[in-house]
């Protein structure tokens, strides 16, 4: 598991360059608030035409005009702004619905490596999530409010009652104090709403609320990093409407060209704005993987993650089969063994893996459905994975691999071909950990390692061994096209499991 | 209609009276009518005054008067159904109106100077509205009348309680006291012929909510006894100042040729004195400035020296200097402008943030001005308001001060002129003068031009202070009486209006002008007959709003259909043809050659048929300078008598008509609508375009923004 960086600088770096590599994500985002601003717009300037075209004196609206000017302007096309303040309410409202929409879609792009082409993945993103952005948009919505009010009131409050006794400057330092909580809480309410729909997306949760809550949690306990690394890119963003403002000053607008020229410039800068919003999207990706699961080892069964309410318990068995079986043959036969699925890695386990393998073999679903391993320390985990049953020795190709997700380089099971001797049979063996469940992982996984093992193995038969209870593991098997077909006993006065075996063995 | 042309009879008269005091020009001094000897003592506690008041007062006029009229402004205050407070509609955030919150002022002893007591001839009057529940007019009939010319003295006791500040007057936490129109002053005993009056009378008015000051010119001494730890300010001279034995500091004050006294009291303020400088803070090229505009030699311009006394809060001390500029700025600008400032000292309170009521008030050489302690910081310090109150407050040291208008009837002469001057002041700022920001222009005048409307139709400017339309005094009485002065400006040209603003401020200095007074100023010096202009600005309703409404210009393409039968054709067609060409297609021919040589004549002789329709969109119709703009040439200038409130103009001409601009040199600040001024032939979309532009780009800013 690679260490995910703490370093605001390096995370909104990271998360730059992930937004430079996908840039349609910036121009989808650039394009959709484009269309809805352009039609909130449109009838508004064909009218603001219409009324001021042919009156000269409007054109001094372009560089200061007086109050006076403004205001009988405003007069002038009264109806006109009457009904563009409605429709600037009506696009607003909008924007915050596409804005949940868009949500979806980019993190589900950041977060899948499938080769679906972009567009397919942000609309499956956009779709799939849709209801849980909006769910979750509602509830920061609601806590901001709540928050806004009991954290000001107590300002105002005092303020007011400070100003009744002539105490103007603590009055006023009140009042500013009350004004900067109501941006520090927004702020804090929406990174936490960014950093839940992030976790909403990866680990494909519907629990919305909780979600937000603990995302709230991760805010506050890890305030420097997020708000540092929102900081940098809102900068970044200052910067650049500053270059505008510039630029803006240079550019002639009495010629149709230097207004084009300043619209180009304008849009250009809007794509940039974009690309710092899925930059920020990104670094808030990457810190959630630093945050969510733990970058160190937690100890046996109880994992630190679990402490802030994200490890929730398997809801389901985990389908966990493998052989205890003796070891056969020599050493190092299958090394290099490396498949890929759409968001899957499978890689050989090298010792780095200790701590995850450590973890995965005390989860209680693990000890349940497998077995106890009895590995306590991370040296246990290392010689197990260096010599324990998971190797297959001797039967090249055969071994459990590690699962990585692509998207975010985490390793996040294990799946691969075992041998029993007893029966002599081959089976596919696979356990994902409990966050990781529940996204298709362990057939994307085991449909891979079949393959690999029908054509590159050559073998004529594979078949999956599991036992009645565990259901999640058998509607697997039964995906990768595998019918019950006899009860077994691993070992002589072991409890006899399923045998599912494929419908037609190959010739 | 009657009556306001009744207003012009007295102007050949005042006319005559203004050519023969031609030639004096900045009296020294008042006439003095009054004279006001008061000892004032404070109990901080009660938030209560207990004074005496020894008044001589000498009669003006040819009649012998029986009575005197005083006003009781605290009563206004008295309670809910004083005329102040239905006027103000309690919505002065007096809802809570707590005992401590009243104001009230009792007459506990009053008697000529041999010891008459006249309490027993003392009622109230309600000459404005019979209002029984308003007790802010008192009048004493008197054993005797007080012969013309004579004089008669009166003693007065009273006690009196300051309500809690919220309109110009009282006190607020932590004991910063305003005392202002607190002593039963006499109102104006106004001779026949006096600002046009028929008959000698009292003018004195109730307090109402819009309206302050009329009062007579005299000598002030006041000795205003409070605990030692206030820090006072005044009226005029601290001339002396004794500590008492029971820890109280008497504090006197004297001065001369002012009509009001007002005095303020803070334990917590800090008092800065710098002095104006006639030498040192006009330079030679501002005084040389002025007097080419005002074509007077320059050392009649000579300004003299001000002690200026700021009373700063303690929290506001930071913005010590800006205050002092714009003192110095507002003496030196008026000074110059209309006459030196004749008191030795002036006085600037400032107020504390509770005492908001108390901000923004004037007083003969004591003025309050109004300030937080955020307009020291950046941005809220790009907000030039601290500035525009001192300027205006000082102002009206001009207009009320010197010219004693009475505001009651004609609140224009003093806060519409006090506008002006504020923003006549506030142009040495620059064009954002208001708000420094890089979006929007709050220059002199554009806050009054953008608070004008067609609209604003249903008052006159020359109207008692409580008697326009709901929430217009404001309008009426400050902003488009300053429209209405820049106007003249325009019209008259800056230096020629300058000098017309002179002569009236000279000549009615220490005096009492009316309306009437002014009309005939401006138009003695500009030799200009205003008086439709005044009729329907100043005296009528209605607004002033021309318009260009419609503007074509179309090419004369030749002339079609049948030429008028001219005898040459019948000469032509009797002509016998000519043998040798009886051909119909020779004839053909030449016809159309005849044809192409008219197209090319019409051709050279090209011809604009432009027309242009003009309106009077308001009800006001004053003459107006229309300019023409063609393709080529030079533009064409025009004027629109506006008699009729409609005309169209058809212009033939050689060239085509781009734009037309109705009063180009925005002449007219009075103008409801500057947009419809100017109109082009052929519109042009760009600053639309941009506009929008502007707003598609924010609005995408704001969208992305949303919900984050």
């Amino acid at each position: 598991m690679t260490g995910a960086t703490t370093n605001p600088f390096r995370l909104a770096r990271l998360g730059l360059d992930r937004a430079r590599r996908h840039l349609p994500l910036a121009l989808l985002l650039w394009g959709a608030h484009l269309a809805l601003a352009v039609l909130t717009v449109a009838p508004f300037a064909a009218g603001f035409a219409r009324l001021l075209g042919d009156r000269p004196a409007a054109a001094a609206l372009l560089g200061r005009p007086s109050l006076d000017l403004v205001v009988q302007v405003l007069r002038a096309g009264g109806e006109l702004f009457g009904t563009f303040s409605v429709a600037l309410l009506v696009a607003a409202l909008l924007a915050l619905l596409l804005n949940a929409l868009l949500a979806g879609g980019v993190l589900e792009v950041l977060l899948t490596a499938d080769d679906r082409p972009l567009l397919h993945r942000f609309a499956r993103g956009a779709g799939h999530f849709a209801g849980r952005m909006l769910r979750i948009g509602a509830f920061a919505a609601t806590i901001a409010l709540v928050l806004v009010v009991l954290a000001t009131l107590p300002f105002f409050g005092a303020a007011k009652r400070l100003a009744e006794n002539d105490r103007e400057i603590a009055a006023a330092c009140l009042r500013l104090g009350g004004v900067a909580t109501i941006g520090l809480v927004l702020l804090l309410v929406l990174l936490a709403l960014d950093l839940a729909r992030v976790r909403l997306v990866r680990d494909g949760r519907r629990d919305t609320f909780r979600a937000l809550r603990t995302s709230f949690w991760l805010v506050l306990r890890h305030p420097f990093r997020i708000v540092a690394t929102w900081l940098l890119l809102a900068l970044a963003l200052t910067l650049i409407l500053a270059l505008y403002a510039l630029v803006a000053r240079l550019v002639p607008t009495t010629a149709t060209l230097g207004i084009l020229t300043l619209a180009l410039v304008q849009q250009l800068l809007l794509v940039a704005r974009a690309a710092l919003r899925v930059a920020l999207w990104a670094a808030e990706i990457e810190i959630v993987r630093g945050l969510v699961p733990p970058p160190s080892p937690a100890p046996a069964g109880t994992p630190a993650i679990e402490s802030l309410g994200l490890g929730a318990e398997p809801s389901e068995p985990l389908p966990i089969l493998e052989s205890d079986g003796p070891r056969t043959g020599t050493d190092g036969a299958s090394e290099g063994t490396t498949l890929e699925t759409p968001r899957l890695r499978l890689r050989e386990l090298t010792t780095d893996d200790a701590a995850f393998v450590l973890r995965l073999v005390n989860e209680p679903a693990f000890v349940a459905n497998i077995g106890e391993k009895n590995l306590h320390t991370l040296d246990d985990a290392r010689r197990f994975i260096e010599t324990g049953p998971w190797r297959c020795p001797g039967r090249p190709g055969y071994g459990q691999l590690a699962v990585e997700w692509r998207a975010l380089g985490d390793t996040v099971g294990i799946c691969g071909l075992l041998y029993r001797e007893t029966l002599d049979v081959t089976d596919v063996g696979f356990a994902f950990l409990p966050e990781y469940r529940g996204r298709g992982f362990a057939t994307e996984a085991a449909e891979a390692v079949l393959r690999h093992g029908y054509e590159t193995l050559g073998l004529r038969e594979i078949v999956g061994l599991t036992t009645r209870e565990n259901v999640a593991s058998v509607r697997v098997l039964e995906k990768l096209g595998m019918r019950f077909s006899r009860t077994v006993a691993l070992a002589a006065g072991k409890p006899e499991i399923d045998l599912y075996a494929p419908l037609e063995v190959r010739s | 209609m009657g009556w306001r042309f009744a207003r012009w009879l007295p102007f050949p008269l005042l006319a005559l009276a203004a050519v023969a005091a031609s030639g004096a020009s900045l009296p020294e001094r008042s006439e003095r009518v009054v004279d006001y000897d008061i000892a004032v003592r404070l109990d901080p506690e009660t938030k209560s005054i207990t004074g005496r008041e020894r008044i001589v007062w000498r009669n003006p006029s040819n009649d012998a008067v029986p009575d005197l009229w005083f006003h009781l402004y605290l009563n206004a205050f008295r309670n809910n159904e004083s005329t102040f407070f239905r006027e103000s509609g309690g919505s002065l955030r007096r809802d809570h109106a707590s005992d401590e919150g009243w104001g009230w002022i009792d007459l506990t002893a009053i008697r000529l100077a041999d010891g008459t007591d006249l309490s027993a001839a003392l009622d109230f009057q309600r000459p404005d509205d019979g209002n029984e529940n308003d007790f802010t007019v008192a009048r004493v009939l008197l054993p005797k009348p007080v012969r013309p010319g004579g004089e008669i003295t009166v003693e007065i006791e009273f006690r009196a309680t300051l309500p809690e500040v919220y309109a110009r007057s009282g006190w607020a936490a932590n004991d910063f006291l305003l005392v202002g129109q607190w002593f039963p002053k006499l109102g104006v005993y106004e001779p026949a012929g006096m600002r046009g009056r028929a008959a000698g009378g009292w003018n004195c008015h109730q307090y109402h909510a819009n309206s302050e000051f009329y009062a007579d010119y005299g000598s002030y001494r006041v000795e205003i006894t409070v605990p030692s730890a206030f820090v006072v300010g005044a009226t005029g001279v601290r001339v002396e100042e004794h500590v008492g034995d029971d820890g109280t500091t008497t504090h006197v004050y004297r001065q001369d040729d002012v009509h009001d006294f007002g005095w303020t009291a803070d334990p917590s303020f800090l008092e800065v004195v710098e002095t104006f400088s006639g030498v040192d803070d006009v330079s030679l090229e501002e005084y040389k400035e002025a007097a080419r505009r005002l074509d007077r030699p320059l050392e009649e311009l000579k300004l003299s020296d001000v002690e200026i006394h700021l009373l700063l809060q303690p929290e506001h001390a930071a913005q010590r200097e800006r205050a002092l500029a714009a003192t110095k700025l507002a003496l030196r600008t008026f000074g110059l402008a209309w006459g030196r400032y004749p008191y030795p000292t002036l006085t600037v309170v400032d107020p504390p943030a509770t005492g908001d009521g108390a901000a923004g008030m004037e007083y003969p050489t004591f003025v309050t001005g109004g300030t937080r302690w955020l307009a020291s910081h950046w941005p809220f310090s790009n907000l030039r308001l601290p500035e525009a109150v001192i300027v205006h407050e000082i102002g009206h040291q001009w207009w009320y001060g010197l010219a004693g208008s009475n505001e009651f009837e004609e609140s224009w002469l003093d806060e519409g002129f006090t506008d002006y001057a504020e923003n006549l002041a506030m142009a040495a700022y620059g064009p954002s003068a208001y708000l420094e920001n890089p979006f929007v222009a709050i220059g002199p005048q554009s806050a009054n031009r953008a608070s004008n409307s067609r609209d604003r139709r249903y008052d006159a400017i020359r109207t008692v202070a409580w008697g326009f339309s709901p929430r217009r005094y404001g309008f009426y009485s400050y902003y488009k009486p300053s429209l209405v002065l820049e106007t003249l400006r325009g019209l008259l040209g800056d230096a020629i209006f300058a000098r017309a603003m002179r002569t009236y401020a000279e000549r009615f200095r220490f005096r009492h002008p009316s309306s009437d007074d002014f009309y005939a100023v401006v138009q003695e010096v500009s030799g200009q007959d205003l008086r439709d202009l005044f009729a329907q600005v100043i005296e009528g309703r209605g607004a002033f709003d021309p318009a260009v409404v419609r503007a074509t210009s179309d090419e004369v393409g030749g002339f079609h259909g049948h030429p008028a039968p001219v005898s040459e054709h019948y000469v032509i067609a009797a002509a016998t043809p000519d043998p040798g060409e009886p051909d119909g297609e020779a004839a053909g021919a030449a016809a159309e050659q005849g044809a192409k040589d008219t197209d090319e004549e019409t051709d050279e002789a090209s011809e604009w048929k432009s027309v242009i329709d003009l309106r009077h969109q308001g009800e006001v119709r004053l003459p107006v300078t229309v300019e023409l703009r063609f393709a080529e040439g030079e533009p064409e200038r025009r004027t629109w008598d506006g008699e009729v409130p409609w005309a169209r103009w058809e212009i033939v001409g050689p060239s085509r008509l781009v734009e037309v601009v109705v009063d180009p040199d925005d002449v007219y600040a009075i103008d409801a609508d500057r947009l419809n001024n100017r109109l082009s032939v052929e519109a042009d979309a760009k600053p639309a375009l941009r506009s929008s532009l502007r707003l598609l780009f924010w609005l995408q800013q704001a969208l992305a923004g949303v919900g984050f």
